[in-house]
């Protein structure tokens, strides 16, 4: 985007037209944007450091924040995190005594400087302390689609398909300006979209067809779909081949449900047509059977904590029949008296969906041929997260694998990685591993390695293996586990201690998570807090340092742009676009980077802090083959000199060695960029390369995993964990959730039938990720959209319960209650209610007077409602009470 | 001949409000004053429902009707259909804006600010006393358009001469040019696609047109 | 909920702007019909004075809602086209003739000046008249507002005016203890013909498509206006020729209630039922493919 600035002052926001043709919505920033005039000179900011003068912590208490000076903040902290190196980097109950929590979505890594270095270089940090990671996010979906096909997150090839099936996905809001670009001409171009979700979100209204589906039964739809296409359709309308020579659909399975074996090399078998016998995978010249019962001679299989048996004459399928037979239960009919679409719709989708696969058909992309199937499937947050998540994430690559759309152009792709690396390159990151796979580094469950004592609060090693173990793990774990059993532990369980210093950036965990009155009073319990604050808020309140950063406009930082990254950010291009200064810093605000450089001086870790830097912990590495711009380990470096050298170095790298531009040259040109191969955008020719598999459908690994996680949590006395076991299955058993739901409802003590609504979440692109709910401008623009600040009702149910447009109503789950207006709307079912965004603020100016509702007051932290992957979702049994009528 | 026209594809809108946030900030209109504005709209009844997105603002009608109310000569008819106001002028009767049938217009009678009593920063810079206390309305950035033209550039072909809403929009459903001229987007883009105009029966003729599908097979 | 997707009350004018039309109404037609009143060798001065008066009050009204106030006089600019325009050009005229006229009547003239009063009470009525009918006009171009620009708003209004300012004089000439029966049975005659014409335009209305809102605002104020303002008015009128000893009381009553209605009727039609309707997009747009669902 382009700052127009008038005496000094920020005073319009333009798009940077510079970037047609190279951004994929030509330099368009969205809505949210345009409020960072107002986020810069809004008068409740934090404009100059503050400590907190009253010791007691809690909503009701008055924290007593004075003005201090930089060097009283920034000393005071540091002498607390020296102390903290003087006691040891881990505390006794073998937990790190420095957290961080960040907000949503990676985001504030583009807002945060060089502070990673800075959390680089002091050593292990604890980032279990979520805000709202694993419930609000697309959870089972990053795990899961890291693991099955490097897709951190997974979007549709909208360039060139032709038929999308979205459950839930509101690209339209969420998917930042390049999925709604590539959106808006795939429609223009005729592609059909059909989304199914409860409600008619803004991607529903822009989609060819809406069907409102009951909450979260989504799985039973796609169950459904599997089953159409596997026992009601042709195996000719499948990609057979695809089937065949790039999944492990022709793995053959023995009576465990395990794959069997050779004896000597362990390599999974198929069966060879051509000599009718058992042969490793990797055979070459066989005809392989993708469906059968066949009789193997000499097999084992390989159990957990490698239990392996031994077998003669031994009964096998093949996965591909194991999973024609798991699905002959999951019939449409079946689906439709749980998800409340009709069997004959179900049918037709997925008619629709074969039609438009082109099995057979190939494009040119790049010089290389590679198949083209213009069919995909998405899926969206309460969709992919909390129970029932695995089941929708497993059968939506599935469809995709039936077709051959997974990974190949117009299917269903993955966009980037966050657990494997190189992050920069999630198909450099697809390596081979074993039994034909990719390489995948799950946390080890076996006896000898697994992490018996939690390295983190959330414990993300020890409960989820799929979570691995890269930087951004532990944010990913189970989250909300962190806050809970700091809280209250269940049985054979160490209380986690609390850290002894909390840095907190662009997070509100006291509004963004659940059980949010709750978890404020968690917050208050943390022994020391160290809050960047944009503003006062429901966290922050809990603080004991306010730092003021210097925020959009007001700061320098070069980020990495283009390539694949996150939602529907396929590029033709990739580099890196400045961040620079439109204004001076409001105030006392300081940029991020001198920050963490005065505390990684001030702490004695500036040579490591610097190391960090050079290592590419500020977004790009300042030495490769062509060039070295590294810092000096023992040089304080200025803000300006430490993004010169970035710049330098990023161009270098980008262009080979050939261009190097400086800061100087980003001030006036914005951004470098060199192009970037569409062929990239799919993994699949990587698959090919290196002769891999994908992992799919057979989760021969989970279950065996599974059993070795529910081995190791017993021999520890760990029951509570059972229930979340049971996702470890290698065919997913369709989960009822909603009766997950009621059965928890009990668990509490109260009676689900008291509770006959579901209420649900849904984010809009005015807010989402935004860091803005005291933007005035965000407010006033979002009030032309429906449901703004209200609770979206259908207006049957409205009238039946008396209801007018903007009436006030209480909402009440078993654990709280919350007030509200409604917003009439047919487009939502009439057991459904919708609250857009997440509000209910009381410290945040502006804000906390909007007096808008919340799901997440509503919505309890319960182990019940966490599922294997540690996610939960944005879904809560309420009743609605009328309390008075509009104005 | 030149006739300024906008269009809006309803098929691209997502009614994110882009252009009514980029409007605000280029224009420096004061809280609750949005002279480009997106509606969200519905229609049907549940299963059987659809929601449009429509933006909306002053539609530089051929005949606008607030152009003969107008008892100051406030509002004046430009020979390139731009409708606009010398809020020099302006008595702020709002004769004209109840003359309106697109409701296209705002009187403000005092000035208010996002936070309280007080301006911020940006409002002292961008805050436009001339807006106060008379009627004010989209332009289509009419100082935009004269200082391109004046350049030789183009307007809706060349973004600096363009409507502000025009260049944020994401989804590439706003439009902007010369009607009169057959080689413009806009007329190649209205002769390729079907669409209509809205409220033609009060006899306004409006500058504002609304694809909702391609061409008629 | 954004407006525009649902039919909106018009805030630009409001009970100041309802004033204008109830003061430039009520007070235009009673300088005419003290005009005629003074041809029938009634008192005039009283009675045009409190017609300028309720003329001056309306306007004062209106320029205390303008937003610029101190530029009122711009408003004289668009003669050729406003009627707003034309009111105020109307306006000065008819303040400077009515001033004269009262002056005139009330002996108040200098010698050398004074002129019959007839002259300038009858060009102060026909000024008076033009006056209401730019104010009917403005209502009527107001494109937005299917309450105003109804084609039978104008006689409605119009007819409104006239009777209440018919009924003003009515009510001074009781007081002063005057019972002038042709003017009594004119204002007999004029109250039939409001009630009628309310009721034809509520129809015009309901058939043209108006906004419902708009229409639950009328039908909300039909009981009170019809039996309040008309069949009240209409019985005390009878009762006049019928109880001669009762006469002033009951004319004085007859004469408030048939304003008053008048007044009633202009305060709901501008700031209660003036509806802006919503949009209505006449085809829904095709995303994609279009649904088979």
């Amino acid at each position: 985007m382009k700052v127009k600035v008038k005496d000094g002052v920020a005073c319009e926001i333009l798009p940077n037209l510079d970037a047609e043709g190279i951004h994929p919505a030509n330099g368009r920033c969205c809505v949210k944007a345009y409020g960072a005039v107002q986020k810069t000179y809004n008068p409740n900011r934090v404009l100059t450091p503050m400590k907190r003068t009253n010791p007691n912590k809690g909503r009701n208490e008055d924290p007593g924040f004075v003005p201090i000076s930089w060097d009283e903040a920034l000393d005071t902290i540091s002498d607390r995190l020296v102390a903290i190196r003087e006691k040891g980097l881990i505390d006794d109950a073998g937990l790190p005594r420095v957290a961080a929590t960040f907000g949503m979505g990676g985001t504030p890594v583009s807002y945060m400087g060089t502070f990673p270095a800075f959390l680089s270089a002091w050593g292990p940090i604890d980032f279990s302390f979520g805000s709202g990671q694993g419930v609000k996010c697309v959870h089972a979906e990053h795990l899961y689609g890291e693991y099955w096909h490097r897709a951190f997150i997974v979007c549709a090839d909208t360039p060139h398909t032709r038929y999308i099936v979205s459950f839930g996905a509101n690209v339209e809001a969420t998917g930042g300006t390049c999925a709604v670009t590539r959106h808006a001409d795939a429609r223009i171009r005729g592609v059909k979209r059909v989304e199914i979700e409860p409600h008619m979100s803004v991607t529903a209204a822009a989609s060819s067809e809406w069907l409102p589906i009951k909450p979260k039964t989504d799985n039973a739809f796609m169950f459904a779909m599997l089953h159409i296409m596997l026992h009601e359709h042709s195996r000719y309308e499948l990609d057979l081949s695809y089937l065949r020579d790039r999944t492990a659909s022709p793995y053959l399975v023995g009576p465990r449900g395990l794959y069997l074996r050779e004896p000597k090399s362990r390599k999974p078998l198929v069966w060879d047509l051509d000599s009718k016998s058992a042969v490793p995978f990797d055979t070459s010249g066989i005809r392989i059977a993708l469906e059968g019962h066949f009789k193997v001679s000499n097999a084992i299989d390989v159990g957990a904590d490698e239990d392996t048996a031994t077998y003669e004459d031994v009964d096998a399928e093949t996965g591909m029949s194991k999973l024609v037979a798991h699905l002959a239960q999951y019939t449409p009919e079946g689906a439709a008296a749980i998800c409340d679409v009709p069997a004959a719709t179900i049918r037709r989708i997925t008619a629709e969906y074969l039609e438009h696969a082109c099995i057979g058909e190939t494009i040119e992309i790049d010089g290389m041929t590679l198949p083209f199937r213009p069919v995909a499937v998405t899926l969206g947050k309460n969709v992919n997260n909390g129970w029932g998540a695995y089941d929708c994430v497993w059968a939506r690559t599935v469809l995709a694998m039936l077709v051959g759309a997974l990974e190949v152009p117009g299917g269903t792709i993955g966009t980037t990685t966050r657990l494997n690396r190189p992050q920069s390159n999630r198909l450099k990151s697809a390596k081979p591993g074993d039994d034909g796979f990719m390489a995948t580094p799950l946390n080890p469950t076996d006896k000898k390695n697994w992490a018996a004592t939690p390295v983190g609060r959330n414990a993300h090693t020890t409960l989820v293996p799929i979570v691995g173990n890269s930087s951004w793990s532990q944010a990913l774990g189970p989250t909300h586990l962190a806050w809970m059993f700091s809280r209250n532990p269940p049985d054979n369980w160490p209380k986690p201690t609390y850290p002894d210093l909390w840095f907190i950036y662009r997070s509100n965990p006291s509004i963004s998570f659940f059980d949010t009155e709750e978890l404020a009073e968690s917050v208050a319990r943390m022994p020391y807090i160290v809050a960047f604050a944009y503003t006062p808020d429901e966290s922050n309140h809990m603080a004991d340092i306010l730092l003021p950063d210097a925020t959009d406009l007001e700061s320098t930082q070069l980020i990495r742009m283009g390539g694949t990254k996150f939602v529907e950010q396929l590029w033709q291009h990739q580099g890196v676009v400045l961040r620079q200064p439109a204004v001076e810093p409001c105030g006392e605000a300081r940029d991020f980077t001198w920050i963490a450089t005065e505390l990684a001086r001030r702490t004695g870790i500036l040579e490591g802090y610097n190391t960090a830097i050079n290592r590419g912990a500020g977004g790009m590495p300042l030495k490769s083959e062509h060039h070295d711009f590294s810092l000096s380990p023992d040089t304080v470096y200025e803000v300006d000199e430490i993004w010169d050298r970035a710049c330098k170095a990023a161009t270098a790298r980008y262009s080979n060695g050939t261009e190097v531009h400086g800061l100087d040259w980003f001030e006036d040109h914005g951004f470098f960029v060199t192009p970037f191969k569409q062929l990239d955008w799919y993994l699949y020719p990587t698959m090919v390369e290196h002769n891999m598999r994908f992992e799919l459908p057979y989760q021969e690994r989970l279950f065996r995993v599974g059993q070795e996680l529910k081995n190791r949590l017993h021999e520890q006395g760990i029951h509570w964990w059972d229930q979340q076991l049971e996702e470890y299955a290698a065919l997913p058993h369709w989960c009822d959730v909603l009766d997950t739901w009621d059965r928890a409802v009990e668990k509490m003590g109260a009676d689900p039938k008291e509770y006959p609504l579901w209420l649900i979440s849904t984010k809009s692109m005015q807010y989402a990720s935004g860091n803005n709910v005291s933007i005035q401008l965000m407010d006033e623009v979002s009030r032309n959209v429906r449901g703004h600040g209200r609770i979206l009702i259908n207006t049957a149910t409205a009238r039946n319960l008396g209801l007018q447009q903007d009436d006030w109503v209480e909402l009440r789950s078993p654990i709280a209650k919350t007030r509200g207006r409604v917003a009439l709307s047919e487009g939502v079912r009439p057991d459904t209610l919708v609250v857009p965004g997440q509000f209910g603020h009381w410290a945040t100016p502006f804000a906390k007077d909007l007096k808008f509702p919340s799901l997440n007051k509503l919505a309890p932290m319960s182990l019940d409602l966490t599922d294997s992957t540690g996610s939960g979702a944005d879904i809560v049994r309420v009743s609605i009470t009328p309390v008075e009528h509009a104005a | 001949m030149t006739r300024y026209v906008m269009v809006a594809d309803l098929r691209r809108c997502v009614g994110c409000q882009t252009c009514t946030a980029a409007c605000k900030l280029a224009n420096g209109t004061p809280p609750g004053v949005q002279w480009r504005r997106v509606l969200d709209m519905e229609v049907g009844e549940y299963p059987n429902v659809q929601r449009v997105f429509l933006p909306t603002g002053c539609q530089h009608c051929a005949n606008p009707p607030c152009l003969d109310v107008c008892p100051s000569g406030a509002t004046q008819q430009r020979n390139d259909g731009i409708v606009n106001i010398d809020y020099d002028v302006c008595i702020g009767c709002a004769n004209c804006a109840v003359a309106c049938p697109y409701g296209a217009r705002y009187v403000v009678d005092e000035q208010q600010y996002a936070y309280g009593d007080a301006p911020t920063d940006d409002e002292v810079v961008n805050f436009n006393p001339d807006y106060v206390g008379v009627a004010s309305k989209c332009n289509f950035c009419v100082d935009v358009i004269d200082e391109g033209v004046a350049k030789g550039l183009t307007p809706g072909e060349d973004p600096e001469a363009t409507p502000r809403c025009v260049n944020s929009c994401i989804s590439g459903a706003m439009s902007f040019g010369d009607i009169d001229d057959p080689e413009s987007t806009v007329s190649k883009l209205l002769g390729e696609t079907q669409h209509y105009r809205l409220k033609t029966n009060e006899g306004t003729c409006p500058g504002f047109y609304y694809i909702w599908d391609g061409e008629e097979l | 909920m954004s407006w525009g997707t649902a039919h909106r009350l018009q805030s630009f004018w409001d009970a100041r702007a309802a004033c204008n039309f109830i003061g430039g109404g009520s007070g235009s037609s009673l300088l005419f019909w003290a005009a005629l009143g003074l041809i029938a060798g009634l008192p005039y001065a009283s009675a045009a004075l409190i017609g300028l008066l309720l003329v001056a009050f309306g306007l004062v009204m209106v320029w205390l809602e303008i937003g610029k106030p101190w530029r009122a006089f711009n408003l004289f600019f668009r003669p050729q086209t406003s009627w707003m325009t034309r009111e105020g050009t109307v306006a000065l005229p008819l303040f400077a003739v009515g001033t004269f006229a009262v002056l005139s009547a009330a002996n108040l003239l200098p010698p050398l000046t004074s002129t019959p009063p007839a002259i300038p009470a009858l060009l102060t009525a026909v000024l008076g008249l033009a006056f209401l009918y730019c104010q009917l006009r403005i209502l009527n171009t107001a494109r937005s507002l299917p309450a105003w620009r109804e084609p039978w708003a104008m006689p409605l209004i119009g007819i409104s005016g006239l009777t209440e300012g018919l009924g003003i004089f009515l009510f001074l000439m009781a007081v002063m203890g005057i019972v002038p029966v042709a003017f009594v049975l004119v204002a007999w005659v004029l109250l039939i013909a409001r009630a009628f014409l309310w009721q034809i335009y509520v129809k015009a209305l309901r058939r043209s498509g108006a906004p419902r809102p708009t229409l639950q605002a009328f039908r909300a104020m039909d009981n009170l206006f019809l039996i309040a303002a008309h069949a009240s008015p209409v019985v005390l009128i009878t009762l006049v020729i019928i109880l001669p000893d009762l006469a002033i009381m009951l004319l004085a009553l007859a004469g408030a209630t048939a304003t008053f209605g008048g007044w009633y009727l202009k305060f709901v039609v501008i700031t209660r039922a003036a509806y802006i309707p919503k949009f209505e997009i006449p085809t829904l747009p095709i995303r994609g493919q279009p649904g088979s669902g």
